[in-house]
C-alpha cells in the first residue's frame, strides 16, 4: 500500500515537473521569439560598426591621403561662396546622420565631368560638372546625400579592411600607419591606390551603390528635402547622358538605380518634405557661376 | 493541489507572453538631430526632435521604423539613427599631418604602381596625374580650415521649413 501511494507520487512529482518544463519553455521560446528581432537588429548593426574610437581615427588619416591624390588630379574650384554653401548644405545632412564622429568636409573640384566622390572619414568632392547640372538644393543635397552614405556605410573602409592595429596584431591598414619602414609605406599607398581605383576606375560594387542610394532618401527626408530629388535628378542624367561628360563606368545603369529608388519610395508613402529650395539655390549658384 | 499546479502553469504561460517587456532593449540615438514621428512614416507628424547619445525605450518595430519610449511620450524614429550603443565620441585627426614622407623606395614603387593605376582612366584624369602618386596638401588643408558652426547649420536646415 505504501509503496503504490509513494509510486503515485512519484508519478505525480514527474508530471509536474514536466509540465513546469513545458510551461517554461514556452515562456523563454516566446521571449526568444519576440528578441528574435533585437537580435537580428544588433548583429546587423554590429556588423556594420565594430569599430571604435581608433579605428575612425584610422580611417580619417587614410581618407586625407585619398583625398591629397583626388585633390592632385581635381584641384579645388575656388569659391568662397559656393564653397561655403555646399557645405551648409551637406553639413544639413550630416545632422541626421548617424555617423556623427565624424566631421565631414565638403568641396568643389574643378572638373567638367558630372559626378561626385567621397573619401574615408567623411571627404566629399562635387564636380564643377555636376553643378551646372543640378536645378535645385534638394538636387545638390541628393548628389552629396549619396557620397555622405558612402562614408557612413564604411564601402571602402570594409572592402579594405581599415582599422585599429588595436585589434589584432596584424589586421587591417592601421599597421602601416606611423610606421617608419619604406615596405609599409609602399604597402600604405598600395591601399590608397585601392581606394583610388575604387572611386574613379572600378567603382563601388553594384549592391554598395543601391544601398548608397536607399540611405540618401532616408537622409533627404529626415533632413527636410524632397525624397523624389535623387530620382528626378538620375532621369534627367539618363536621358541626357550623351550631352553630358558623365562618369558612367562606375556606377550601375541609369534604369537600374531609378527601378529601385521606385521602390524605395513607394514605402515613402506621401511625404509633406518636398521641399526643393530653388530659390536658395538660384541665389548661390547665379553669383559665381561654376 | 492540482487547481494550485494548474494555476502555476497559467501564470507562467502568462508571464512567458508579456516577457518581452522583462527585456526592453535600450536605444541610443546616433545622430545630432533625430525627428520622431507619430506614425512610422515621413508623412506623419513630427512630435520631438531627439539629441545625440540620448537613451530611449525600443518598444516595437516596422520595417526602417522604431517605435521608442521617451522622456513619457513614445513616437517613431528612422531606424538608421539608433544602436544600441552611445555614439563615439567625435573624432579628428589634426590637419598638416601626413603619413607619407616621400622616400626612394617610395618613388620606386610608385612609378610602376601609377602607370598600372591610370590605365583605364579617362584621359582627363591621366593628363592630370601626371606626377607618379602626387598628393595636393595645401588644397586639403583649406578644406579642412573651412569651419562652421553648429548653430548657423541648423539655422541653415530650419529655414528648409520656414
Amino acid at each position: 500500500m505504501n509503496s503504490t501511494r509513494a509510486c503515485r507520487t512519484s508519478i505525480r512529482r514527474k508530471r509536474y515537473s514536466l509540465a513546469l518544463i513545458i510551461a517554461l519553455t514556452s515562456a523563454w521560446v516566446n521571449a526568444w521569439a519576440t528578441n528574435t528581432d533585437h537580435f537580428r537588429l544588433r548583429a546587423h548593426q554590429l556588423s556594420i560598426q565594430r569599430y571604435n574610437q581608433e579605428d575612425v581615427k584610422t580611417e580619417i588619416r587614410f581618407g586625407r591621403e585619398v583625398s591629397a591624390r583626388i585633390l592632385a588630379a581635381l584641384p579645388l574650384f575656388e569659391s568662397e561662396r559656393l564653397t561655403r554653401y555646399i557645405n551648409l548644405v551637406g553639413k544639413s545632412l550630416v545632422l541626421h546622420s548617424n555617423r556623427s564622429e565624424i566631421e565631414f568636409h565638403f568641396a568643389i573640384v574643378d572638373s567638367d565631368s558630372v559626378a561626385a566622390y567621397s573619401a574615408p572619414g567623411g571627404f566629399v568632392f562635387i564636380t564643377r560638372g555636376m553643378l551646372h547640372t543640378l536645378h535645385n538644393e534638394a538636387e545638390l543635397a541628393a548628389v552629396l546625400a549619396h557620397e555622405i552614405a558612402h562614408v557612413n556605410l564604411r564601402h571602402i573602409v570594409r572592402e579594405l579592411d581599415i582599422k585599429s592595429v588595436e585589434k589584432e596584431e596584424f589586421s587591417g591598414l592601421t599597421r602601416f600607419l606611423g610606421a617608419s619602414g619604406d615596405t609599409t609605406r609602399v604597402a600604405f599607398n598600395q591601399a590608397v591606390d585601392k581606394a583610388y581605383q575604387v572611386l574613379f576606375k572600378n567603382g563601388y560594387k553594384k549592391g554598395q551603390e543601391l544601398e548608397a542610394d536607399a540611405q540618401a532618401v532616408t537622409l533627404l527626408a529626415l533632413t527636410g528635402y524632397n525624397p523624389n530629388a535623387l530620382a528626378t535628378l538620375l532621369q534627367r542624367l539618363a536621358k541626357n547622358q550623351d550631352q553630358h561628360n558623365i562618369s558612367g563606368t562606375t556606377h550601375p545603369r541609369f534604369a537600374r538605380r531609378t527601378k529601385e529608388l521606385d521602390l524605395i519610395l513607394q514605402s515613402f508613402q506621401q511625404t509633406s518634405a518636398l521641399n526643393q529650395a530653388q530659390q536658395r539655390f538660384l541665389q548661390y549658384t547665379s553669383g559665381d557661376k561654376p | 493541489m492540482r487547481l494550485t499546479s494548474l494555476s502555476l502553469l497559467l501564470v507562467i504561460m502568462t508571464l512567458g507572453g508579456y516577457s518581452s517587456s522583462l527585456f526592453a532593449q535600450t536605444g541610443y540615438i546616433q545622430s545630432k538631430l533625430a525627428p520622431v514621428f507619430d506614425k512610422p512614416s515621413f508623412a506623419g507628424k513630427k512630435i520631438a526632435s531627439l539629441n545625440r547619445g540620448q537613451q530611449v525605450e525600443i518598444v516595437a518595430r516596422e520595417k526602417s521604423w522604431v517605435n521608442i519610449r521617451f522622456e513619457q511620450q513614445s513616437g517613431w524614429v528612422a531606424k538608421m539613427l539608433l544602436d544600441n550603443h552611445a555614439p563615439l565620441a567625435s573624432t579628428q585627426v589634426e590637419p598638416g599631418k601626413t603619413e607619407n614622407t616621400p622616400t626612394k623606395a617610395r618613388k620606386r614603387a610608385s612609378v610602376r604602381a601609377s602607370a598600372a593605376a591610370t590605365r583605364g582612366f579617362s584621359s582627363e584624369f591621366r593628363q592630370r596625374s601626371k606626377e607618379p602618386r602626387s598628393a595636393n596638401y595645401r588644397d586639403l588643408e583649406k578644406l579642412e580650415q573651412l569651419k562652421i558652426e553648429d548653430t548657423e547649420v541648423r539655422e541653415f536646415n530650419q529655414s528648409l521649413s520656414n
